[in-house]
């Protein structure tokens, strides 16, 4: 299992995967605490010959800039990063020669999965500190109750969308094949929020624990009003896992 | 170890009534084979012929749609984790590596799979790498590797962990002269020692180091036999006469009057005999003594056995005809 874990690792190091999705975050992490604080100065640089007054930047809108960033763009390159995780390797032979192996087919994903999970948990936990700490530096403190909140619902989504690209790219042949759906599902779980955002539907809805983030930072929603969103999101990822299991422990490799 | 349950009687690799159907094609139809403990077996037939697709089953990478297999003794399971795998070692056809892996970090992955211990697995890795030429490559990424380089290291990867059973699907067939002769010549070491069970479509190699054969075609066994067994079953008994040059003509006239020629094919100077089915030995007793009687001087008259190439083409022959006739 270890043997495999850092198989991963080093495979999606050298193939400048993970270093793409880590330098996504770590570019939104220094940009936008630093874009909010100066934005006033580059609208009135661009915008020569108007006054265009913006509200003084606060370091809660700061930090949260940063988490939607890496909520959109981040999570659309962590697709595009872990749609072919186990799908290349189906395609191009390596799955059928490791499991010639003795390795067996759920330790396989579960390695896969173990070196994405860890990849996503220390890079957004890293870059979080670090964007909290710049935008500290630049603007004051953020409340951090709030914003470790917020952290964690942006890690529980982006773990859920990082499932789904590894349950689509176990279940189909291709990386286009399992990132096609993936990206689908992504924009449209988006619309879907938009639409049921004040029912009570919400409340079990995994894409709310994004429009959370806002309240959280703002002191205005409590880590209560996490439990449901969170729990479901839970429940939905070790389901996509346990299908993705069953479905590759059966699967002609 | 390698070669210690070798001396377990019974069979490496036993396949009773294997059946595989996809959509639409049956890629292999009520196949039995058995592979001994210890010996070198050879898995032919053309392509398309099952060959791989048997492979996959015995491996567990795909379930036999029907029909038993044991490995090492142990039945397979489809989708089941199974002991045996950790004393056998497999080569595909292409060999592939994880992405991003130097060679040498190859060869470490897969000694860590095996649970090498660390000296021995760092003096194999060493050893393997010089023996395959690949000693000033071994820190390149294997995705820039050469075809040959990759199947190289495939080999490499194989032996490392000295299994009780190779599997090895076309282990040479992007192999320069060089590369084939070191890796038949391990072969062939390793006989007595492991069961190489592998495919090829150079049956000059399998000829070379193998000590039984089954062949497959369209999914169905068509034979399998002891090579040498083979050779003798389908020795198209042929002798190569050669005269003087004088009397060649007179030696060819002579040749097909006798009743056990089939007829003659001329070589390079030298005439080809062919014998009617089942009188071949008839040949060296009647005609050598005609020919010496009349005169005729014979420099040369060598019996020009079967190899296994024409044998296996016959064989498929057989079976074509066999098929049409039905």
């Amino acid at each position: 299992m270890t043997v495999l874990f850092l198989k991963e690792l080093r495979s999606n190091w050298r193939s400048f995967r993970y270093p793409a999705f880590l330098l996504i975050l770590l570019f939104f992490a220094i940009l936008d605490p630093l874009m909010l604080k100066y934005m006033n100065e580059i609208i009135s640089y661009f915008a020569t010959g108007m006054e265009i007054i913006m509200p003084d930047p606060t370091p809660e809108a700061a930090f949260l800039s940063y988490l939607s960033d890496v909520s959109q763009i981040g999570i659309m390159v962590l697709i595009f990063m872990a749609m072919g995780m186990v799908a290349r390797e189906k395609e191009n032979g390596v799955t059928g020669w490791l499991l010639s192996k003795p390795i067996g087919r759920w330790q396989y994903l579960a390695a896969k999965l173990l070196a994405l999970y860890s990849v996503i948990i220390i890079g957004l936990i890293a870059c979080s500190a670090l964007a909290y700490l710049y935008t500290m530096s630049l603007l004051g403190q953020a409340a951090l109750n709030g914003s470790i909140l917020a952290t964690i619902c942006l890690l529980v989504f982006t773990i859920y969308i990082a499932t789904i690209t590894f349950t689509f790219s176990t279940l189909l042949k291709t990386p286009l094949l399992a990132g096609g759906p993936t990206l689908l599902l992504f924009f449209l779980s988006g619309i879907i929020n938009m639409l049921i955002t004040n029912s009570d539907a919400a409340n079990f809805y995994p894409n709310t624990l994004l429009s959370l983030m806002k309240p959280l930072l703002e002191s205005t929603a409590t880590a209560a009003d996490l439990t449901w969103p969170m729990a479901v999101t839970t429940i939905l990822i070790l389901l996509m896992i346990l299908l993705a299991g069953y479905r590759f422990s059966k699967m002609e490799i | 170890m390698a070669g210690e349950r070798n001396k377990i009687k019974g069979y490496a690799i036993e396949a009773r009534g294997l059946t595989k159907e996809f959509p639409g094609h049956k890629a292999l139809d009520n196949v039995d084979f058995y592979v001994k403990r210890g010996s070198i077996h050879g898995f032919l037939g053309p392509n398309g012929a099952g060959k791989t697709t048997a492979i996959k089953v015995i491996l567990g990478l795909i379930p036999a749609t029907t029909g038993r297999v044991k490995v090492l003794g142990e039945p397979l399971y489809f989708g089941s984790k199974h002991n045996f795998l950790r004393y056998l070692n497999y080569l595909p056809q292409d060999p592939v590596f994880p992405e991003g892996l130097t060679g040498r970090e190859a060869l470490h992955l897969v000694a860590d799979i095996y649970k090498l211990d660390r000296e021995k697995k760092n003096e194999r890795i060493d050893r393997l790498l010089k023996y395959f030429q690949l000693d000033d490559a071994a820190g390149r990424r294997v995705g820039a590797y050469s075809r040959g380089m990759q199947q190289r290291l495939g080999v490499a990867a194989v032996l490392l962990t000295e299994p009780e059973l190779l599997v090895l699907d076309e282990p040479v067939s992007a192999l320069d002269p060089e590369g084939r002769r070191r890796v038949l010549e391990l072969i062939i070491k390793l006989k007595g020692r492991a069961t190489v069970f592998f495919s090829s479509h150079i049956l000059d190699d399998v000829e070379r180091v193998c000590d039984y054969v089954t062949i497959i075609d369209r999914g169905r066994k068509l034979l399998d036999a002891g090579i040498n067994d083979l050779l003798n079953r389908y020795a198209v008994e042929q002798y190569l006469v050669t005269v003087r040059p004088e009397h060649a003509d007179r030696a060819a006239k002579l040749i097909l009057k006798n009743q056990s020629v089939s007829r003659i094919i001329p070589q390079l100077g030298k005439l080809l005999v062919v014998s009617e089915p089942g009188r071949s030995s008839a040949i060296p007793e009647e005609l050598l003594p005609e020919l010496i009687r009349q005169g005729i001087i014979v420099t040369e008259f060598t019996q020009n056995r079967t190899n296994l190439e024409e044998a296996f083409f016959k064989i498929l022959e057989e079976s074509h005809h066999g098929e049409v006739a039905r």
